[in-house]
């Protein structure tokens, strides 16, 4: 696009900008989508469109560790399925007699609660598996995931391989009913936003610096003073934390919660969902889930075959936009 | 009084001894040279004094206090900071300016923010424009690093290591892969340093060690042989023959 040569030493370039319009298009539509679906009577893509947010807020927290923090967790999917299963397990405990543990359906309590439970769950694999680098790294957190996969496969109490249904979403009260699919949709949006902004924030905070110099050189780190097994633990857990946020939405979302959550199939998905959206972009994790859902729903439609095509796509993504999609159309020249 | 006292330091790896109880003693405000022939353990025994490596025996007192069990960042906030033979810095969309403030934040305050802009934490900018401007890069602030000429990358290397804040600065080879203009330029660089901080300086450029050091050490098979002005170096035979080569000394 543009006419100058590039200098010799090119300056930083800006962040990615969309076009302003565009955003603010995006944002009416994301505003108004529920109320435009009632309209059209197809109140079923209201539900289409609160999965992507969800797996938008759990890719963000992927991309938190992997694009920022250079920590390629192939076992992202267990903090997810530990969010989802604290509010399965509270929700149930809270309609029996005699329960093991003090239940509630709260959002208030159960959805903060679901963060607390994976982000001390990701402090305790992150304190073992951040001893480890690379390729080593990528299996231990895999190992993890599984073996938290044939625990709840197991726990025959909290529905073992069956999975746990809901009786219903989480109480938020003031005349907000999650039941309704608008309602959720609004409230999966403003969680979102916060999300998204709250990454925003930390990635240009002092700690986002510290987590983005780590992943370009982390001997480097130490030699100028960063403890960084540290701040990457803390990074990785505030990444576990926001997984099991996004693991509780999708409890509600779907009313059941099952181990296949936490498999390495699922982290798998969400790595891919990262990759097509563009790794270390904070609009890569939205995109991606965006991209990665629709092409599903899509495709399904026309074949049971439809993760062939979709293997294809993401192929070509990666050829051609190792950047990811965010990066192809983010960045002026090379 | 000495800054740095090395006793009896020992790295071994298997059965290669490549610290044999090296000694050392480096004062307050100097420029102490490390010189030997490759292979000789300077590079080995910059990291153990660093903290990267971990010595298998022997004391490290800085400033009278044993850091040898220190790991290396304890030893970065004590005021000993080391830089690479091997550019090591923060390349991908780190700016020269990025790169020398991400080494200043480290000693204002915790790093454990994370909601505030660093970019608007005026004290972290100025004083890392300052080290810019130290190390000759002025209007290079918002390059690339990893854009940069090889000889300017060095005087970011050197620049990380001076904004940790440290009294102490282990320089290892600053002028590696530096065309003569360039090795010229970085004598002035440290020469601008002396009296400012005291530096141990691993060099082969023979040049520069005379135009700096104060005094030089010479280490042999991990072990320090002679240590002295550079005058009383130039003249001791032995030096001459491990280092120059029999022929040098006949």
């Amino acid at each position: 696009m543009s006419t100058t040569p590039l200098p010799a030493t090119p300056a930083a370039p800006a962040a990615p900008r969309w076009p302003a319009a565009l955003t603010a298009a995006s944002a009416l539509l994301a505003l108004l989508f529920p109320l435009l679906m009632q309209a059209i009577d197809q109140p079923f893509y209201t539900g289409l469109a609160t999965r992507i947010l969800i797996f938008a807020i759990i890719v963000s927290s992927l991309n938190l560790i992997l694009g920022y923090g250079g920590m390629v967790s192939f076992g992202h999917a267990a903090f997810l399925g530990s969010g989802a299963y604290t509010v399965g397990i509270l929700s149930l405990e809270a309609t029996k007699q005699i329960g093991l543990l003090p239940g509630t359906e709260s959002a208030w309590i159960a959805w903060p609660a679901a963060a607390l439970a994976s982000g001390l769950l990701a402090l305790a694999i992150g304190a073992l598996s951040l001893r480890t680098r690379g390729i080593y790294f990528i299996m231990i957190t895999l190992a993890f995931a599984q073996m938290l996969y044939y625990i709840f496969v197991s726990l025959k109490v909290y529905g073992g391989d069956d999975g746990l249904n809901l009786a219903s979403r989480s109480h938020v009260g003031f005349g907000i009913d999650l039941g309704d699919d608008r309602h959720f949709y609004y409230v999966v949006l403003v969680l979102f936003a916060v999300t998204l902004f709250g990454m925003h924030r930390l990635v240009h905070s002092r700690f986002g610096r510290v987590i983005e110099g780590i992943r370009e050189n982390e001997a480097r780190m130490q030699a100028i003073g960063y403890a960084t097994t540290r701040y990457k633990l803390v990074c990785f857990a505030l990444a576990g934390a926001l997984a099991g946020l996004g693991g509780a939405l999708l409890a509600n979302q779907n009313l059941f919660v099952s181990p296949n959550m936490m498999s390495w199939f699922q982290s798998g998905s969400l790595l891919m969902m990262l990759i097509v959206g563009g790794v270390g972009s904070l609009w890569g994790g939205p995109i991606g889930a965006l991209v990665f859902l629709v092409l599903e729903e899509v495709l399904s439609g026309y074949t049971q075959r439809w993760q062939f095509v979709m293997g294809a796509a993401l192929i070509g993504i990666v050829l051609f936009a190792p950047r990811g999609i965010v990066g192809a159309f983010g960045r002026r020249g090379s | 009084m000495a800054l740095l006292e090395v006793h009896d330091l020992v790295k071994r790896f298997g059965g290669v001894v490549a610290t044999d109880h090296a000694s050392l003693e480096v004062r307050r405000g100097e420029v102490h040279a490390l010189i030997g022939p490759n292979g000789a353990g300077k590079t080995t025994l910059m990291a153990q004094l660093a903290g990267a490596l971990r010595s298998d025996e022997g004391r490290i007192l800085f400033d009278g206090n044993d850091i040898a069990a220190l790991p290396q960042h304890e030893r970065v906030a004590l005021g000993l900071a080391r830089s690479y033979q091997i550019t090591s810095i923060f390349r991908g969309q780190f700016s020269v300016l990025d790169n020398i403030a991400l080494a200043v934040q480290r000693r204002s305050g915790s790093s454990y923010r994370f909601w505030k802009p660093v970019a608007r934490e005026a004290a972290i900018e100025e004083e890392a424009r300052r080290i810019v401007r130290a190390i000759g890069l002025a209007g290079f602030e918002h390059r690339l690093a990893a854009a940069l000429a090889h000889g300017q990358q060095r005087h970011v290397e050197i620049g990380l290591a001076m904004a940790t804040g440290a009294r102490l600065l282990l320089l290892d080879e600053p002028m590696a892969g530096v065309s003569g203009d360039e090795s010229r330029a970085m004598t002035r660089l440290i020469l601008g340093l002396k009296g400012q901080v005291t530096i141990v300086l691993v060099e082969h450029d023979m040049e520069a060690v005379f135009a700096l050091a104060d005094r030089i050490s010479v280490l042999v098979y991990g072990k320090v042989i002679a240590t002295g002005t550079p005058d009383e170096i130039k003249a001791d035979l032995e030096v001459k023959r491990a280092y120059l080569g029999d022929e040098a000394v006949a």
